[in-house]
């Protein structure tokens, strides 16, 4: 346990001296300071209408499916390229412990990205009483949708040591599970494979339960097994591919 | 004679990489307290023989043992023996020296109470204290590759394994690292890598040559030495044509063998042991032959073993391709 706190904390002090956080943060900022804007004169101040808007509209998606990538790509690919990963491996510990410090790292600087989207929910507060609820269960989905995207891009990392070649791998996993979410499209409303694919489909989870302040454990066993098995893979990629 | 107390033992190590076999069949032991020379040219195996001790790279046959444990099941606790400086000493850019070593003492279970102390010892001996709080990104090649040789001892292992640790360096630098290790060896085992036959000279007790990824050779220093040595040339240059020069030298005492070469020259081998060279001068005087040059060619690494293994192996080939091949 001591070696992957170590891991996650250095690599959230790399993260915080690196442009690309700030880059991030700064983009995350203004784009959703201008989403913002929009949704309010669009709703005309109606605040349960701008709280879903930012939690589920395509501003919403965007972000979500394009920061991932950016924050894992340099994980592994990095270490790789610059040969610092044969010095970490040398050290006595495990490839799951690497996997999961790192992990853990991109995962709480994530979740801090999003965090700053509280700034507006903030400013709603002051003009009127936006639904904590839908806050809540909204940032719920974030952390646990946002691993499983997080774990796709800690894969990708793990396989190769060109951060580009890792990014573009990680936004495609994203972009498939994304898509996933137009498949029940393509049957009838009660066949079978509708209902199983309308389940796991993460755009539903936000459109009609996150965003409604509704929390299905179910969504989250998903998350975890999906999780646990794309970390898996880049366990097995860590032991592997020297 | 060896294996009871050897400290490090490396068994039939086999490693390819696609048809090419870096590593066939290395065998050698290290015994507790030795500093051992792992000597070689560029391409020869010998990083990818410490990635494997290191437990990077996994053998694709043969087995490695660390203070008796089988790194192949006990790959964590054989870690734990050892300190390793990877070849170009690779660090983060961006953190401070002080943080990188803590973060590094963390890994390598130094208990929490003995940190301060392990890092400042650390820091001390490999004289990096004063750039503790720069950032390395921002050192020196000579101050990085002592960054990476003060993790190298942070956990105080029984065994530290060096990659080409004076390579980049300049003479200066190199002097210093050169009597760190020395003085390192005192109460570590040592087993570093190098391409330079004067470092193993002036550094290790013994040394194991690996050429094309076999061992040729396990020696002493000076063993080795006197066979560079016997392998060493003489160069007599004449202002024009001399002839029968190269017969009548060839037939002075200590001279092994001589033969013209282009431009009037001759190159002459020595007897063990001998250096015929004033008497080649005397003989020049007394016939009067324009005499203009006579220089002892310092023997290579090459001459003395690998000439015969690559006329053997046909293809004379031998420089930087064969780095990259071993780096896959």
């Amino acid at each position: 346990m001591g070696k992957i706190g170590a891991i996650c904390r250095r690599e959230l002090a790399s993260t915080f001296v690196s442009p690309t956080a700030y880059v991030v943060l700064f983009a995350f900022l203004f784009i959703q300071g201008v989403a913002f804007y929009v949704y309010a004169k669009l709703f005309n101040g109606a605040i349960p209408s701008i709280v879903r808007f930012l939690f589920q509209y395509l501003i919403f998606w965007l972000l979500l499916l394009l920061i991932p990538p950016i924050l894992t790509m340099r994980l592994f690919a990095e270490e790789r390229r610059s040969g610092t990963f044969e010095v970490l491996l040398a050290a006595p510990l495990r490839p799951v412990q690497v996997v999961l410090g790192k992990f853990l790292a991109v995962w709480i600087f994530h979740t801090f990205v999003w965090l700053l989207l509280l700034i507006h929910v903030a400013m709603l507060a002051i003009f009127g009483d936006p639904d904590w609820g839908v806050v809540i269960s909204s940032y719920i989905g974030i952390a646990g949708f946002g691993a499983v995207l997080l774990a796709i891009g800690v894969l990708a990392s793990a396989w190769t040591r060109s951060q580009v070649i890792a990014a573009i791998g990680a936004f495609g996993g994203n972009m498939i599970l994304f898509l996933l979410s137009f498949a029940p499209m393509l049957y009838p409303p009660t066949h079978d494979d509708r209902i199983f694919l309308e389940f796991v489909s993460p755009l539903n989870h936000f459109q009609w339960d996150f965003s409604r302040g509704m929390v299905d454990l179910r969504y989250f066993v998903l998350y975890a097994a999906l999780t646990f098995l794309l970390l898996l893979g880049a366990v097995r990629v860590v032991e592997v591919r020297r | 004679m060896r294996g009871e107390s050897a400290v490090i033992q490396v068994t039939d190590l086999t490693k390819a990489y696609g048809p090419l076999r870096a590593v066939d069949g290395v065998s050698f032991s290290i015994d507790r307290g030795e500093v051992v020379g792992f000597l070689g040219p560029n391409g020869a195996g010998k990083t990818t023989t410490l990635r494997i001790i290191i437990g990077y790279l996994r053998p694709d046959a043969g087995c490695v043992t660390v203070g008796g444990r089988d790194l192949a099941t006990h790959s964590v606790a054989a870690r734990r023996l050892i300190g390793y400086l990877p070849e170009g000493a690779p660090l983060p850019p961006d953190l401070r020296v002080i943080e990188y070593l803590r973060f590094r003492a963390r890994l390598k279970e130094v208990p929490p109470r003995e940190r301060r102390a392990r890092i400042a010892e650390a820091l001390d001996r490999c004289g990096v204290a004063d750039v503790s709080r720069r950032i390395i990104g921002q050192l020196s090649r000579g101050y990085r590759q002592r960054v990476a040789l003060a993790d190298a001892v942070l956990a105080n292992p029984p065994y530290l394994i060096l990659d080409e640790p004076t390579v980049g360096l300049d003479p200066h630098q190199v002097r210093q690292l050169r009597a760190l290790i020395r003085e390192l060896g005192r109460d570590h085992t040592i087993f570093l890598s190098t391409h330079i036959l004067s470092e193993v000279e002036l550094t290790c007790d013994r040394v194991v040559i690996i050429h094309r990824g076999r061992i040729v050779a396990r020696d002493t220093p000076d063993a080795l030495r006197r066979r560079v040595d016997a392998a060493a040339r003489i160069r007599v240059e004449f202002s024009a044509e001399v002839g029968g020069a190269a017969h009548d030298i060839g037939e002075l005492a200590g001279v092994a063998e001589a033969r013209a070469a282009d431009g009037g020259a001759v190159i002459v081998r020595a007897r063990e042991g001998a250096d015929p060279r004033e008497a080649i001068f005397r003989l020049a005087a007394a016939r009067g032959w324009p005499l203009r040059g006579l220089a002892r060619e310092v023997a290579t690494l090459e001459d003395a073993f690998f000439a015969a293994t690559e006329s053997k192996g046909g293809a004379p080939e031998r420089g930087p391709s064969g780095e990259e091949r071993a780096r896959g």
